[in-house]
C-alpha cells in the first residue's frame, strides 16, 4: 500500500487487497497521514483484487473519522474493480462516496 | 478417490471426484480444514477458487464464490471461542451447480427472519446479506455438534451439456409443482388439521424421502409444544416445555441472544433439538457428524439424519415439523430443505385457518346461546301489569349487552296494593343476569310471606348474602308498596338511587329511606318511609344507567335534567305509559349515536284517571329493537 501526499490531498494506491485480514493496517496507515491539512483522500482501487465487507467496514471507519474531524474531508473511491463495484452496490457505499473512473 | 494436500498457511487440503448418491451427477469436490484465523481464510477462499476455476467456472462466478466463502468464514471466526477447533469448508462442483459448505464448532449464531443491511454508519453486519444476495440458497443449519452454512448457485457453463439436467431438473420439479398443487387445493378445505397434515407429509415424504415426521404444535397458552402428529407409532412423545413468551409475536434478535445467554445449548434440561428449532426460530439439523443427544425425545425414531423446522407465520411461533431418513449419511440438500420450508409454510396456513374457523364457529354458537338468554331475560319482565283503582304502571329496561343486572317487577299483593321492585345488580352482562333472575325469584317468594318493603328486603338480604359476599358482588334495590285504597305508598330502599316523586302541584320530592346494598352485611335493616298520595302525581324509580347515559359531548344525563323532565310531563295529564315512551325517546336522542354503557331501568307509577282515549292496558315498554337505544355489542 502507498500513501502520497501532495498538500491538501492524500493519495491512497496499490492496494492489493482491502478486507478484514488487513484493514487493520489500512486504517492505522490513514490515521497517522491524516494531516489536519488534508481536505481530499482519494483511494484509488484499481489494483484491488479483493475486498470484502471488513473492508467496506474499514471505509465508513475512514468516514466517521473524517467526519468527527470536522473539517469536511472528501474522500473519493478511483477506478473500482467491476466486483468492487458491485459489491459498492449491493452495500449501498455508492450512495455514501463518490466512485469515479480517472485515467 | 482422493488426494490430500499439503498444510499451507493453515490450511489442508483433500479433493475429491466421485458422484453424487442424489440424481447420479457427476461432481467434484474440495474440502479444506483451516484455523480460526483470517489469513488461513484468505488462502483457503484462493485455494477454492482455484479449484472452481479447474472445474471451468466463469470467472465472474469466482469472484462471488471467493467473497461468499471470506464472508462466511469471517462470520464464524467471529463467534469462535475456542480458536483449537478448525473451520470447515466444502466445496462441490457439479456440471451447472455450485455448492459451498462452511462448517463451524461455535455456539452458532441466530440467522435472522429478514436479513438486513445495518446502518450505513456502521462498522460491521454486512457479510450475511452480501452472502444471501449472492447465493441462490442459503441455509443455516444449527446441529448439536457443528453448524453448517449451506449456499448453492446455478452456473450456467460453456460448452456444458445441460439438456439431459434441464429434463431431469424439470421432472424432478414437475413432481413437486404437481405436490404443492394438491397442497393448495386443500387449503381453506374444513379437513381437520390431522387430515391435512397427514396427506402433506406423505408428499413431502415422496419429495424428500424422509422416512418419519413429527409435527407438534404449539399449545393456546403458548407454554408447551403438543404433538399432533407422527407418522411414527413407536414414539412416546410427552409434550415439550418452553420458556414464557417463546410463541409470542415481539420476537425479536433481543430476547433470543438474552435467552441464550442465560441457557448454553448443553446445560439445558431437555437436550430437544425441537425445543431448540422453536427457542432459536432456526433449522436444527442433526446428522452423523452432530447426532441427537441421547435424552432427546425422538432418539427413538432410529433415525441418522433429519431436520427440525420451526413452523412461523408472521413472527408467531405455531409449531415445529421434524423431519428424518433412516438411512443415507449427511444432512438434507438444500433444495429439500426448501421443499420443506414450502410445506410448512402451507401448514401454517391450514393451521391458522382451521383455528380460525374454530373461532368463527365458537363465536357463533355463543352468540346463539346469548339470544337465546336474552329472550328469557325479556321473558321474565311482567308483560302485562295488574290494573290497580287510580294509577297506571309503565316499565322499562335495556341492557347494556344481550342480558344484564338491571330489572324490575311488579307484583300484585291484593285487590288493591301492588309490589314494585326495580333493581340493579353490580356489573353487566351473563353474570349480573344470573343474580338478577335468582334475586327476582327470591322477591316473588317472601313477597309471599311479607309485603312490607323493608321487611322484604331485610329477609332477601339474610337469604342472598352469602352468595353475593361469595364473588364479592352487590345488588341495589329500591321496593315499594303501593296502597290504591289507603292511598299511601311505603318505600324501602337498598342503596339504590332516589325515588322522584312529583305531586299535583309540580313540587318534587326525593324518597331516599336509609339502607345499604343487599350483600354487604348478613343482618341488616331497612329503614321504611311512606308518603300519602292524596296529592300524588307521578312517580319515577329508576337505575343509574339513566342518569349515567352520555352522549357524543361526554356529558351525563344527570338527575336534574331527569327531574325537570318529569315536572314537565307530571303537569301534561298524560298515562303512565305515554310519560314511559317520552323518556325513551328523551334518553335515545340525548345519547344520539352512542351506546349505553350500562343498563337502563325504569318503572312510573302515575295517577291515572280511566278514560276511553286510554285504554287501561298497562304496558310494558320493550325495548325497541330498531331504536338506537337499541345495543347487542358482543360479550
Amino acid at each position: 500500500m502507498r500513501i502520497i501526499r501532495e498538500g491538501k490531498k492524500l493519495r491512497v494506491s496499490d492496494l492489493g487487497e482491502l478486507g478484514a485480514g488487513n484493514c487493520g493496517v489500512f486504517q492505522d496507515a490513514l490515521t497517522a497521514s491524516l494531516a489536519p491539512n488534508v481536505t481530499e483522500i482519494d483511494i484509488d482501487l484499481s489494483k484491488t483484487g479483493f475486498l470484502d465487507c471488513g473492508g467496506v467496514g474499514a471505509l465508513v471507519s475512514l468516514r466517521k473519522l473524517i467526519q468527527r474531524r470536522g473539517n469536511s474531508t472528501a474522500i473519493r473511491l478511483l477506478n473500482p474493480t467491476s466486483s468492487a463495484q458491485k459489491l459498492f452496490q449491493l452495500t449501498r457505499m455508492d450512495r455514501l462516496f463518490p466512485i469515479e473512473e480517472s485515467c | 478417490m482422493g488426494a490430500i494436500g499439503p498444510n499451507i498457511n493453515g490450511v489442508t487440503t483433500s479433493q475429491s471426484f466421485g458422484s453424487t448418491a442424489e440424481r447420479g451427477k457427476a461432481c467434484a469436490a474440495l474440502r479444506l480444514k483451516l484455523e480460526c484465523d483470517l489469513a488461513a481464510v484468505r488462502s483457503a477462499a484462493k485455494e477454492a477458487r482455484e479449484f472452481l476455476a479447474r472445474q471451468g467456472v466463469p470467472e465472474s462466478e469466482l469472484l462471488t464464490c471467493e467473497l461468499v466463502l471470506v464472508e462466511a468464514c469471517n462470520n464464524a471466526i467471529l463467534y469462535a471461542t475456542e480458536r483449537e477447533q478448525k473451520i470447515l469448508v466444502h466445496v462441490s462442483c457439479e456440471e451447472d451447480e455450485l455448492e459451498l459448505q462452511v462448517i463451524d464448532h461455535t455456539k452458532g449464531f441466530d440467522w435472522p427472519g429478514v436479513v438486513e443491511l445495518p446502518s450505513p454508519q456502521d462498522e460491521h453486519g454486512r457479510g450475511l446479506f452480501i452472502i444471501q444476495s449472492l447465493m441462490e440458497e442459503v441455509h443455516y443449519l444449527r446441529g448439536s455438534r457443528e453448524n453448517r452454512l449451506v449456499m448453492k448457485k446455478r452456473t450456467p457453463r460453456e460448452g456444458s451439456r445441460t439438456l439431459p439436467n434441464v429434463s431431469r431438473e424439470l421432472s424432478f420439479r414437475s413432481e413437486e409443482i404437481e405436490a404443492l398443487l394438491r397442497c393448495a387445493s386443500q387449503i381453506g378445505s374444513t379437513q381437520a388439521i390431522t387430515g391435512f397434515s397427514q396427506s402433506l407429509l406423505k408428499d413431502l415424504q415422496l419429495i424428500t424421502g424422509v422416512d418419519w415426521f413429527v409435527l407438534r404444535l404449539l399449545s393456546s397458552d403458548g407454554s408447551r409444544l403438543i404433538p399432533a402428529n407422527t407418522s411414527s407409532q413407536r414414539l412416546k412423545l410427552r409434550p415439550i416445555a418452553l420458556p414464557p413468551g417463546t410463541g409470542g409475536q415481539d420476537f425479536t434478535t433481543a430476547t433470543l441472544q438474552k435467552r441464550n445467554g442465560v441457557s448454553s445449548r448443553f446445560g439445558n434440561s431437555i437436550n430437544s433439538v425441537e425445543r431448540q428449532a422453536a427457542l432459536w426460530r432456526s433449522d436444527v439439523a442433526f446428522y452423523e457428524q452432530s447426532p441427537l443427544s441421547s435424552d432427546d425425545p425422538l432418539a427413538g425414531c432410529g433415525a441418522k439424519t433429519g431436520l427440525v423446522h420451526p413452523i412461523v407465520m408472521r413472527n408467531s411461533l405455531l409449531g415445529t415439523l421434524a423431519l428424518g431418513r433412516n438411512q443415507g449419511n449427511g444432512p438434507f440438500t438444500p433444495s429439500q430443505i426448501e421443499a420443506i420450508r414450502i410445506f410448512s409454510d402451507f401448514l401454517a396456513i391450514q393451521i391458522i385457518n382451521s383455528r380460525l374457523q374454530q373461532e368463527h364457529i365458537e363465536s357463533r354458537l355463543l352468540g346463539h346461546e346469548l339470544e337465546i338468554a336474552r329472550k328469557i331475560q325479556e321473558s321474565l319482565l311482567p308483560k302485562a301489569f295488574p290494573s290497580l283503582p287510580g294509577f297506571g304502571l309503565a316499565g322499562f329496561s335495556l341492557s347494556a349487552r344481550q342480558v344484564g343486572g338491571d330489572f324490575y317487577d311488579v307484583l300484585p299483593v291484593s285487590e288493591d296494593r301492588v309490589l314494585v321492585v326495580v333493581a340493579d345488580v353490580m356489573g353487566k352482562g351473563v353474570p349480573a343476569a344470573l343474580f338478577a333472575a335468582t334475586l327476582r325469584t327470591l322477591i316473588r317468594t317472601t313477597a309471599e310471606w311479607t309485603a312490607r318493603p323493608g321487611e322484604l328486603l331485610g329477609r332477601v338480604n339474610r337469604l342472598m348474602f352469602h352468595e353475593l359476599s361469595g364473588v364479592d358482588m352487590f345488588i341495589t334495590a329500591s321496593v315499594a308498596l303501593l296502597d290504591a285504597r289507603r292511598k299511601k305508598l311505603w318505600l324501602a330502599n337498598a342503596g339504590h338511587c332516589q325515588v322522584l316523586v312529583v305531586d299535583k302541584m309540580g313540587q318534587t320530592t326525593e324518597l331516599n329511606p336509609d339502607g345499604m346494598p343487599l350483600g354487604i352485611m348478613p343482618e341488616a335493616a331497612f329503614e321504611e318511609e311512606g308518603i300519602p298520595l292524596d296529592d300524588f302525581r307521578c312517580a319515577l324509580f329508576y337505575t343509574d344507567g339513566v342518569i349515567e347515559s352520555r352522549n357524543a359531548q361526554g356529558v351525563f344525563f344527570g338527575e336534574e335534567q331527569l327531574k325537570a323532565w318529569l315536572v314537565r310531563n307530571a303537569r301534561q295529564r298524560r298515562s303512565a305509559s305515554q310519560i314511559s315512551r317520552d323518556l325513551v325517546t328523551q334518553i335515545s336522542s340525548f345519547q344520539g349515536a352512542v351506546p349505553p354503557s350500562d343498563d337502563q331501568t325504569f318503572l312510573i307509577i302515575c295517577e291515572e284517571v280511566r278514560s276511553p282515549l286510554n285504554d287501561g292496558a298497562n304496558e310494558n315498554v320493550p325495548a325497541a329493537p330498531n331504536s338506537p337505544a337499541t345495543c347487542t355489542t358482543p360479550v
